[in-house]
């Protein structure tokens, strides 16, 4: 077995009054690791303690052997895709992860060749010399994966790279960190939906109001919550066109329609995660976002521990 | 990589945003029309040596300029760690291999140039027009104090900025209030403002208080020593309290 990537030993992390980590140990290895849970589970804290940016009130955090915190070998072989949209909006993308490959020591020559490279991998050959301020959602989340991997990281950190994005940029991000994980990058996503990450990570763990609830296989997660039932919310033009496909699907229990969006309560939301691309693919109907609402993943999670959530 | 190379990379990388600011525009402006206001003044007056010197201890060493300055620092700073923390941006660069000091300085400098370049532009040009002889004790003695005063105001702005939510307002506030009010307040009042202390080190780097007479703010009793504890100490606070704040959190 590989030497574990990330240590977590007794890690305690607060805000104040409220544990954001609480008491977790885990060790991370290679391949991809789901990071899931709902809002306010810790993921984000505890993404930014792996990576160095907070120190943790107790325990300890081994990175590739080494401090995240003090330690800046250790920051040049980790790679970080932060949560969230804004970005230098005067630069252009690449100008934009050129200058993020340069503090991360590449040198000058070879950023920009590398910037190039893996910018074009990621579908966005065309776009990288507009500005930032230009870019939609997904490009921007591609942006920031580009910027995270360009200098070659060891171990990945990825926070919510797949969140509210149309499905084919999803599925040009994922085919681009699966090629990474097959050659040896160890990489940690985090995400609210765990079937979003279905057929995608090799392992997952489970956190909740700063809890490390559970880890285990997709399948192995899956099982425990496959019966509850999940909303999943898809933006798009055209509601009558997508609702006509989802009521056929199976598991669907309930399929609600607004304006601009169609709220689909499932059974099997799996089902509805793949099957999806390939009827935008053949109909070409446009979907902007999707996503699980955290509300039913509060309710799986309540689920899961039976309501005893203290 | 080395701190040297951080430091130019992150120092880079700043003025590149810097200079497609829109609030760097407005900021160039009111240093343009301060300059022109400045010009216009120095040619009406009639000449004698103690209306020039009057002159330019009123717009160098008293309000407009060092409030320009002070406005400068509290506008960049919040423009620069304030976006940070609200844009999130901040963690881009603290999660890379980067001494945290190298960020707080390469972030800084550029700020610090900013509020100078302009404020030295005034004064030579102030000089220039006036002469230069009666002005120059004074106008020496304005470059210590000035990059001194602009990195204290800096810093200042800075921590502020990392303090609180509503740091423009804030700083605005502390700026109209504590500074150009400051003629107003009593002396036992005026010596909590760092203005106050820069001022006196000027006198005396200056050969004595002639060239403040008619500035806002009359030295009277601080001796040269206070004001060098005053300074130096809350320059030392506001570095730390500045690199602590950014180490704790995210921005």
């Amino acid at each position: 077995m590989n030497a574990p990537c990330l240590t977590f030993t007794s890690v305690v992390r607060r805000y104040g009054p409220v544990l954001a980590v609480n008491d977790i140990s885990v060790s991370i290895g290679g391949g991809i690791t789901g990071l899931v849970g709902p809002n306010a589970a810790g993921k984000t804290t505890f993404i930014t303690l792996a990576v160095g940016l907070k120190r943790p009130t107790g325990g300890q955090i081994r990175v590739l052997g080494g401090d995240p915190w003090s330690d800046l070998g250790v920051k040049g072989q980790v790679g970080y895709c932060p949560d969230g949209e804004r970005l230098w909006d005067n630069l252009t993308g690449l100008q934009f992860v050129v200058t993020m490959a340069m503090l991360s020591g590449v040198q000058k020559d070879q950023a920009h060749g590398r910037a190039n490279e893996i910018l074009v991998q990621l579908g966005m050959g065309d776009a990288m010399e507009r500005s930032l301020a230009t870019y939609s959602r997904g490009m921007r989340q591609k942006v920031k994966v580009a910027q995270a991997v360009v200098h070659g990281p060891r171990f990945l950190m990825l926070d919510e790279p797949l969140n509210g994005i149309d499905p084919v940029s999803r599925h040009e991000i994922m085919k681009y960190l699966r090629q990474l994980a097959d050659q040896g990058t160890a990489i940690v996503v985090s995400s609210h939906v765990l079937h979003e990450l279905d057929g995608f990570v090799d392992s997952v763990l489970l956190l909740h109001r700063g809890r490390l609830l559970a880890s285990g296989t997709v399948e192995e997660i899956r099982d425990l919550i496959y019966e509850h039932p999940h909303t999943v919310r898809i933006e798009t033009p055209d509601v009558k066109g997508l609702a006509r496909w989802a009521v056929d699907l199976p598991g669907v229990m309930a399929v609600e329609m607004e304006d601009d969006a169609l709220n689909v309560r499932t059974r099997a939301p799996v089902e509805l995660y793949r099957t999806l691309p390939a009827f935008v693919m053949g109909s070409g109907v446009r979907v902007q976002s999707l996503y699980s609402t955290d509300s039913s993943l509060e309710a799986v999670f309540k689920y899961l521990t039976k309501g005893d959530l203290r | 990589m080395s701190f040297q190379q951080s430091f130019l990379l992150v120092l880079r990388l700043q003025v590149r945003l810097f200079s497609l600011t829109r609030r760097l525009m407005w900021l160039a402006l009111l240093w343009v029309l301060l300059l022109v206001a400045l010009v216009l003044s120095a040619l009406g007056t009639s000449g004698s040596d103690a209306e020039r010197v009057q002159l330019f201890a009123f717009y160098v060493g008293a309000a407009p300029l060092g409030f320009l300055g002070a406005f400068s620092a509290l506008l960049m700073s919040n423009a620069v760690f304030a976006d940070d923390a609200e844009n999130g941006m901040a963690p881009y660069l603290l999660s890379r291999p980067v001494p945290r000091s190298a960020i707080l300085l390469g972030r800084s400098l550029p700020l610090w140039l900013i509020i100078n370049v302009p404020a030295f532009l005034c004064a030579l040009v102030l000089g220039a027009i006036a002469g230069f002889a009666p002005v120059m004790p004074g106008l020496l003695a304005l470059i210590p104090l000035s990059l001194a005063a602009s990195a204290l105001y800096l810093g200042l702005f800075v921590a502020l900025t990392l303090a609180v939510k509503r740091a423009l307002v804030a700083g605005f506030a502390f700026i109209v209030l504590v500074e150009l009010l400051l003629g107003a307040l009593p002396l036992r009042i005026a010596w909590v403002s760092p203005r106050y202390h820069l001022m006196s080190l000027w006198s005396t780097a200056a050969g004595g208080q002639d060239l403040l007479q008619h500035s806002a703010i009359q030295m009277k009793s601080t001796s040269l020593v206070t004001s060098l504890i005053f300074v130096a100490s809350m320059t030392l606070f506001v570095w730390l309290f500045a690199a602590s704040r950014l180490q704790k959190e995210e921005v």
